[in-house]
C-alpha cells in the first residue's frame, strides 16, 4: 500500500482491518434461525393441525406461545414446519433466473452486436409481459402444481438478470480489461469464467440477494389464485398473507413468519457483502502481486 | 448513432406488437368473458347471451383483435366492453394518478441512491456503512403491507399526522391536499431507494478495489479524480439497468400501495381490466407498460452506449 | 378475516388478498406508463358532505339503477331513486312510492295506486314511469337482477288508468307478486329515461357529480316526499381494500365504512371513534352440491356430508365466530322460514356409513372455491379435514373471482356460494325450483314445484307460508343446497354519526343516509 497518498491508505485500511477484526457474528445468527427452523423445524413441532374447540387469530396465551392463525392453527408449530418449502421454492426460481439469466446476458456482451440485439429485445418482450396475465393464464388452464409457479417465477426474473449482467459485463472497466486480455492471448474460457465471473460477481450477488425477498412474496401472492401451494400450507410466506388482516389484533401469526423471512434476507444479504468485501481486500494485494 | 436510434425504434414497435399478440392470445384463455362478469352471479343464461351478443363477443376472437389494431392505427385505443366509453377516458384519469406517486418516489430514489450508495461504497465496512446497510436490507425485506399499515398506525391514526388514505380524490384533489401523498411515496420509494442504493454501493466498493483504479492510483491520480472519472461511471453501469427497472415499476402504478392507501392508479386499474375480462382495456394497458418498459430501456441502452460505446471486434 | 359477505347478490371483489396477489404478479414483470392528463376538481366548499367508503364495482360502474349488481349500486340507487315498496328487516314489503296494492281474487291483476311524488325535476311520478320502469327492467338486455320476476307481467295488457293509478296483470296468478315492488334493479325512473349520465329520480338526493369507479356526489333534495334529508351533501367513495375503509373510518376521512370483516371487527370493537352496524344472520354461506350429476345424483352421499361438516367448527373457525350455524335452509329468521325444525348435528358414524352403503370411500371431490368470500377458503380447508373423518376426500379448486359464478354454473359437482338476505319465497323460486335460472344444484322435484305453484296461487297468508314451510322441508334434505352457516354482516360508522342503525343488506334501511345527522 505504500505506493499511494495517504488519504487513500487510510481509506482503504479501514475495511481491511475491520473485516478481520470481526467475526460475522450478527449476520450467522441471522441467518441461522430460519435456516434452523426449516431444517430442524419439522422434526421438532407438532401437529398444525387446529385442535378440538380451536379459535383462530388468538393472541399468544396458554398452549399456543405465539398464539393462533386464521384457520385456528397453532402459530409456533406451523411456523416450525413451514421453512423448508419457502427455502426451496425461492431458491429453486431464483436458481432458474440466475441460470437463464446469466448465460443470455453475457451471451449479450459478446462481441457480436446482432446476437445482442436479439437477445435483449426478445428479453424486454419478456420483460414488458404482464406477470399477472401469466399466473391467471398458468391457473385457468390447470397448470397448479408449485413447480410449475417456480419456473415461471424464475422464468420472469431472466429479463432482469440478464440486463444486469450484461450491463456490468459491458462497464467501462470490464471492457478495456477484458479487450486487454484477449489481446494478451488468453482464450474465451480465461476471460469468461475467471475474470468476468470476478467483475460480475459484486452485482450479480447483491441483485440475487435482494430479489430473493422479491420472489419469496412472488410466490406466496400467486397461492390466491389458486397456484402452487395450498392455501392452507403452513409455508411463511403463504402466512403472512393469509394472516395479514390480522396484523393488529394478531401480530404474531404475520410478524413471526415475516421475522423469520426477514432475518434470512438481512443474514444472507450481509454475509454476502462481507464476502465480497474480503475477497475485494485481498484480491488487489495478490493480483499486484502475481503482475 | 442515428442509425441505432431509428433501428431501434422500429424494433420497438415490432415489440410491441408481439407483446399485444402474446397479451390478447393469453387474454383469450381466460376463462369467462366480459358478459360473465358484468352479469355475474345474478345474471339468467339469457342475460348473459343477450349481452354477449351486444357485446360482439359472440364474434371470433381474432378479427376482434384485427379491429382493434386497425383503429390503433389511427390512435384509437378502442372502447372498454365494460363501460362502453373510450378505454383512454379511464386510462389517462389513472396516468394522473400514478404520475402524482411514481415521480416523487422516482426523484427521491433518483436523487438519493447515488448518493448514500456512493458514500457507503466508499466507506465500505465503517460503522455508518454497516447501518444504512442493515437498514436497507431490513426495508427491502419487510413485506410492503405490513410497512404502509404500521406507517399508517403510527403516523396517520396515532399521531395524526398525516392523511391515512386517499379515498374519494383525484388527480385535482390530490394537487390540492398533496400531505396525502407523503406516506405512500415513503413506502414506495423505500423499496426501490434500498435496492438501488445497495446495488451502487457494491459497485462503488467493488471499482474502487479493481485493478484499474489501483492502476490509475499508482499513475499518481489523486483519489478524487479516479472516483469521479473511473469509479462512479463504471459503478453505474449495472446499476443503470437496476434504474431502469425501478421506473418501470414506479410509472407502471403500484397495485398494493395503491389498494393501501386508496388510489385509483394504474396498478389496480390493469387487475380491474384483467378481472373484468375487457380485452381492448387489457390492451391498452399492454400497450401502455410495453411501451414504457421499451422507451426506458432504449434511453437506458442509449446512455450506455454513451458511456461505452460497443465496439465491432470479430471473433 | 372472517366473513367477507358483502358481496352476496353482487359481483365478486377484489379482496385484500387479491390485491396482494396481483402486486407480487406485476412486481414480477414490471410495468410502465405514457402520457399524462389530469382530470377535474374537487367541488369542496360549505358544510363538508357526509362520506361513505363502499367496495365498488369499478369502471363498470353507471348510475343505471336497473343495472345494480354490488352493494354500492344499491346505496348509490337508494339516494337517487324510489322503488314501489320496500323490504323490511324480516324481508316482508313495505309500501314506499306505492300508497296501496291489492289483487283480483285470481291473484293475476294487481291494481295499485301511488302516492304524490315527484322527480327531482319537477315533474310528477305517474303510472306510465312504472310502466316504463318495469318494462325496461323486465327486458333481458337491461340486465336486471328482478328481471325473471318482473317477467311475469304481461305489459301488452297492463296499463295505467289514471295519473296515479295502474293495473299490472300477471300472466299467471300469483299471490306473492308484491315482492317484487322492493327489489332490487326496480326502481322509478321517468318515462323514456335511455341515458343516466345526468339522471334524474325521485329519491331523497339530487346528483351532482359520478365517474365510473369513482366518487358519487349528491346534495339533499329538499322536495322530497318523505321530507329532506338531514345532510346535505353525501359523498359515496370507493375503497375496495378493506384496510383502506378501515384507517379512513378511523382517521375521520370518511363517516361510514361499509363491509367490515372479522380481524378489522376486532379492532373497531375497541377503537373509540367508530361504532359497530352488526347485522346477524345476514348472509347464508352455502355449500352447493350437483344433484344433478355424479357423485351427488345418489341421495345417501348429500346425506353423508350434511352429517359430516361440523358447522359449530366452521363458524367459530372460517367465520371467526361472527356467525350461526346453519341448518340447510335458506332464511333463518325472515318472514317464511318454518319453525320446529331440528338443528342438523354432527353424526360421523351414521355419516360413514352412508359413504360406504354408497360404495364411495376415499372418493375423491373437488370443491369450487374462490376469493369472492373470505370464509370460503378456510372453510374448505376446515371441510376437507372433517370429511376425511367420514371417507370423502375434499380438494378445493380455487377459481378467479370476477367469473367464478359463470365458470361453477356448469362446472364441477360442488361449489360455495353465498345469498344475503331475500325473501324465502324469491329463494325457493328462483335457486331451488327445477329449471330454474338460477338454480345451480340441478334439483329438480316434482313434489317441490308443485307445493310452490300452490304456495304461490294461495291467498292467505298463513296458508301460504304452511306451504312454503312444507317444500322447504322436502328441499332441505335433497336439494343439494346446505346452509352451512349464516355469517354476519358489519359495517362501521363513526362515533359522531346519528340515525343509522343495523340492518340487513337488501332491507331499506341498510346504508340508508336520508335519515342520518352528524352530531
Amino acid at each position: 500500500m505504500s505506493g499511494r497518498d495517504g488519504g487513500v491508505g487510510r481509506a482503504a485500511a479501514t475495511p481491511a482491518r475491520r473485516t478481520r477484526g470481526r467475526h460475522p457474528w450478527v449476520a450467522l445468527l441471522l441467518l441461522a434461525v430460519p435456516v434452523c427452523a426449516a431444517v430442524v423445524g419439522p422434526w421438532v413441532a407438532g401437529d398444525t393441525a387446529p385442535g378440538a374447540g380451536a379459535l383462530p387469530s388468538q393472541p399468544p396465551g396458554a398452549g399456543h406461545p405465539l398464539g393462533t392463525d386464521v384457520l385456528g392453527r397453532d402459530v409456533l408449530a406451523l411456523v416450525l414446519h413451514g421453512g423448508a418449502s419457502v427455502l426451496a421454492s425461492a431458491l429453486g426460481a431464483l436458481l432458474i433466473g440466475a441460470a437463464a439469466g446469466v448465460p443470455l446476458g453475457l451471451l449479450a456482451a459478446g462481441p457480436r452486436r446482432g446476437v445482442d440485439e436479439a437477445v435483449m429485445r426478445t428479453l424486454d418482450i419478456l420483460l414488458a409481459f404482464p406477470g399477472l396475465l401469466v399466473l391467471l393464464t398458468l391457473a385457468a388452464t390447470g397448470h397448479r402444481d408449485p413447480y410449475w409457479l417456480v419456473a415461471v417465477a424464475g422464468l420472469l426474473q431472466v429479463p432482469a438478470v440478464a440486463r444486469l449482467v450484461r450491463g456490468a459485463a459491458l462497464a467501462p472497466g470490464t471492457r478495456t480489461a477484458v479487450e486487454a486480455l484477449r489481446m494478451q492471448g488468453h482464450g474465451w474460457a480465461y476471460i469468461h469464467l475467471r475474470h468476468l465471473a470476478r467483475q460480475l460477481a459484486a452485482p450479480l450477488a447483491t441483485d440475487l440477494a435482494g430479489r430473493f425477498a422479491v420472489v419469496l412474496y412472488l410466490l406466496a401472492s400467486a397461492n390466491f389464485l389458486g397456484l402452487g401451494l395450498p392455501d392452507s400450507s403452513p409455508d411463511w410466506a403463504v402466512l403472512i398473507e393469509r394472516n395479514s388482516d390480522a396484523l393488529f389484533t394478531q401480530p404474531a401469526a404475520v410478524l413471526a413468519p415475516a421475522g423469520l423471512l426477514t432475518a434470512l434476507c438481512v443474514g444472507g444479504n450481509l454475509l454476502v457483502d462481507r464476502a465480497l468485501r474480503r475477497r475485494r481486500v485481498r484480491e488487489p494485494a495478490q493480483q499486484r502481486g502475481s503482475r | 448513432m442515428r442509425g441505432y436510434v431509428l433501428r431501434r425504434t422500429l424494433l420497438a414497435v415490432v415489440q410491441c406488437l408481439v407483446v399485444l399478440v402474446a397479451v390478447f392470445a393469453v387474454g383469450s384463455l381466460l376463462p369467462g368473458d366480459t358478459a360473465d362478469v358484468l352479469r355475474g352471479e345474478l345474471g339468467t343464461p339469457e342475460q348473459v347471451a343477450a349481452l354477449r351478443s351486444r357485446l360482439g363477443l359472440d364474434e371470433p376472437a381474432w378479427p376482434r383483435f384485427v379491429h382493434w389494431l386497425g383503429g390503433l392505427a389511427t390512435g384509437d385505443l378502442g372502447t372498454s366492453l365494460t363501460t362502453g366509453v373510450p378505454v383512454g377516458d379511464d386510462l389517462g384519469r389513472r396516468v394522473g394518478v400514478t404520475l402524482l406517486l411514481g415521480v416523487p418516489a422516482l426523484l427521491l430514489v433518483t436523487l438519493l441512491a447515488p448518493l448514500l450508495g456512493t458514500v457507503c461504497g466508499l466507506r465500505e465496512g465503517s460503522r455508518a456503512d454497516r447501518a444504512m446497510n442493515a437498514t436497507a436490507v431490513l426495508l427491502h425485506a419487510v413485506p410492503e403491507f405490513v410497512l404502509a399499515l404500521l406507517l399508517v398506525a403510527s403516523v396517520s391514526l396515532a399521531a395524526g399526522l398525516l392523511p391515512a388514505t386517499a379515498i374519494g380524490m383525484d388527480t385535482g384533489a390530490l394537487l390540492a391536499q398533496p400531505s396525502v401523498l407523503v406516506l405512500p411515496v415513503v413506502v414506495l420509494t423505500a423499496r426501490h431507494l434500498c435496492d438501488l442504493a445497495r446495488q451502487i454501493r457494491v459497485s462503488v466498493a467493488a471499482e474502487r478495489h479493481g485493478p484499474v483504479a489501483e492502476h490509475l492510483r499508482l499513475l499518481g491520480l489523486r483519489e478524487r479524480t479516479v472516483v469521479l472519472r473511473h469509479v462512479l461511471p463504471n459503478a453505474l453501469g449495472p446499476a443503470a439497468q437496476q434504474y431502469a427497472r425501478c421506473v418501470e415499476g414506479l410509472l407502471g402504478g403500484a397495485v398494493l400501495v395503491e389498494a393501501v392507501f386508496g388510489f385509483r392508479g394504474l396498478g389496480g386499474g390493469f387487475v380491474e381490466a384483467v378481472e373484468n375480462r375487457d380485452l381492448p382495456e387489457v390492451q391498452a394497458y399492454a400497450l401502455l407498460f410495453t411501451g414504457t418498459a421499451v422507451v426506458v430501456n432504449l434511453l437506458g441502452d442509449l446512455v450506455a452506449y454513451r458511456l461505452a460505446p460497443r465496439r465491432e471486434v470479430s471473433a | 378475516m372472517a366473513t367477507h359477505a358483502r358481496t352476496a347478490p353482487g359481483r365478486p371483489q377484489p379482496t385484500r388478498r387479491g390485491v396482494l396477489a396481483a402486486g407480487g404478479a406485476l412486481a414480477a414483470a414490471s410495468t410502465g406508463l405514457l402520457s399524462g392528463c389530469g382530470d377535474g376538481s374537487d367541488g369542496g366548499g360549505g358544510e363538508a358532505p357526509f362520506r361513505a367508503a363502499f367496495t365498488s364495482g369499478g369502471s363498470q360502474e353507471t348510475l343505471d339503477p336497473h343495472v345494480a349488481p354490488n352493494f354500492v349500486d344499491q346505496a348509490r340507487a337508494k339516494a337517487l331513486y324510489d322503488t314501489l315498496g320496500t323490504y323490511a328487516d324480516d324481508m316482508s314489503v313495505r309500501k314506499r312510492l306505492a300508497e296501496s296494492w291489492e289483487s283480483n281474487a285470481a291473484g293475476t291483476r294487481w291494481h295499485i295506486r301511488l302516492r304524490q311524488a315527484e322527480f327531482h325535476d319537477g315533474t310528477p311520478v305517474t303510472a306510465e314511469d312504472v310502466l316504463y320502469s318495469y318494462r325496461r327492467a323486465a327486458d333481458p338486455d337491461t340486465g336486471s337482477p328482478s328481471q325473471v320476476l318482473l317477467s311475469a307481467i304481461d305489459f301488452t295488457a297492463s296499463r295505467a288508468d289514471g295519473k296515479r293509478s295502474l293495473v299490472l296483470v300477471l300472466e299467471a296468478p300469483n299471490f306473492e307478486f308484491p315482492t317484487v315492488f322492493a327489489g332490487p334493479g326496480t326502481e322509478i325512473i321517468p318515462d323514456g329515461t335511455t341515458d343516466f349520465r345526468k339522471p334524474v329520480g325521485s329519491g331523497p338526493f339530487t346528483h351532482v357529480s359520478f365517474t365510473p369507479g369513482g366518487t358519487a356526489r349528491y346534495r339533499s333534495w329538499a322536495d322530497h316526499w318523505d321530507g329532506a334529508p338531514h345532510i346535505a351533501e353525501l359523498e359515496i367513495v370507493p375503497a375496495n381494500e378493506e384496510s383502506a375503509r378501515l384507517n379512513a373510518l378511523l382517521s375521520g376521512q370518511v363517516h361510514y365504512a361499509a363491509d367490515m370483516a372479522g380481524a378489522s371487527v376486532e379492532r373497531l370493537r375497541k377503537a373509540e371513534s367508530a361504532r359497530l352496524l352488526t347485522s346477524k344472520r345476514a348472509t347464508a354461506q352455502q355449500l352447493l352440491l350437483r344433484t344433478g350429476r355424479k357423485p351427488f345424483d345418489d341421495p345417501r352421499l348429500v346425506r353423508a356430508v350434511q352429517l359430516g361438516i361440523d358447522r359449530a367448527a366452521l363458524v367459530r373457525i372460517a367465520l371467526a365466530g361472527h356467525g350461526e350455524v346453519g341448518n340447510d335452509l335458506f332464511g333463518t329468521g325472515l318472514r317464511g322460514y318454518p319453525g320446529g325444525l331440528e338443528p342438523r348435528e354432527r353424526d360421523v358414524a351414521e355419516a360413514r356409513k352412508l359413504v360406504k352403503q354408497a360404495g364411495a370411500e376415499g372418493l375423491h371431490i373437488t370443491v369450487q372455491t374462490s376469493a369472492v368470500d373470505a370464509a370460503w377458503q378456510p372453510a374448505a380447508d376446515l371441510m376437507a379435514r372433517q370429511l376425511r373423518e367420514i371417507g370423502l376426500r375434499l380438494t378445493a379448486n380455487t377459481r378467479a373471482a370476477s367469473t367464478y359464478f359463470s365458470e361453477i354454473r356448469t362446472k364441477g359437482v360442488a361449489a360455495f356460494n353465498t345469498t344475503s338476505t331475500l325473501p324465502v319465497s324469491d329463494f325457493l323460486q328462483q335457486r331451488v325450483r327445477g329449471g330454474a335460472a338460477r338454480n345451480q344444484t340441478g334439483y329438480r322435484s316434482e313434489k317441490f314445484d308443485r307445493l310452490l305453484d300452490r304456495a304461490r296461487t294461495t291467498r292467505d297468508e298463513q296458508d301460504r307460508l304452511a306451504l312454503l314451510a312444507r317444500a322447504q322441508k322436502i328441499a332441505r334434505d335433497e336439494s343439494g343446497l346446505l346452509v352451512w352457516a349464516f355469517s354476519d354482516a358489519v359495517d362501521a360508522i363513526g362515533r359522531t354519526v346519528r340515525g343509522l342503525r343495523a340492518a340487513p343488506p337488501n332491507s331499506h334501511d341498510w346504508a340508508r343516509f336520508d335519515r342520518v345527522r352528524i352530531d
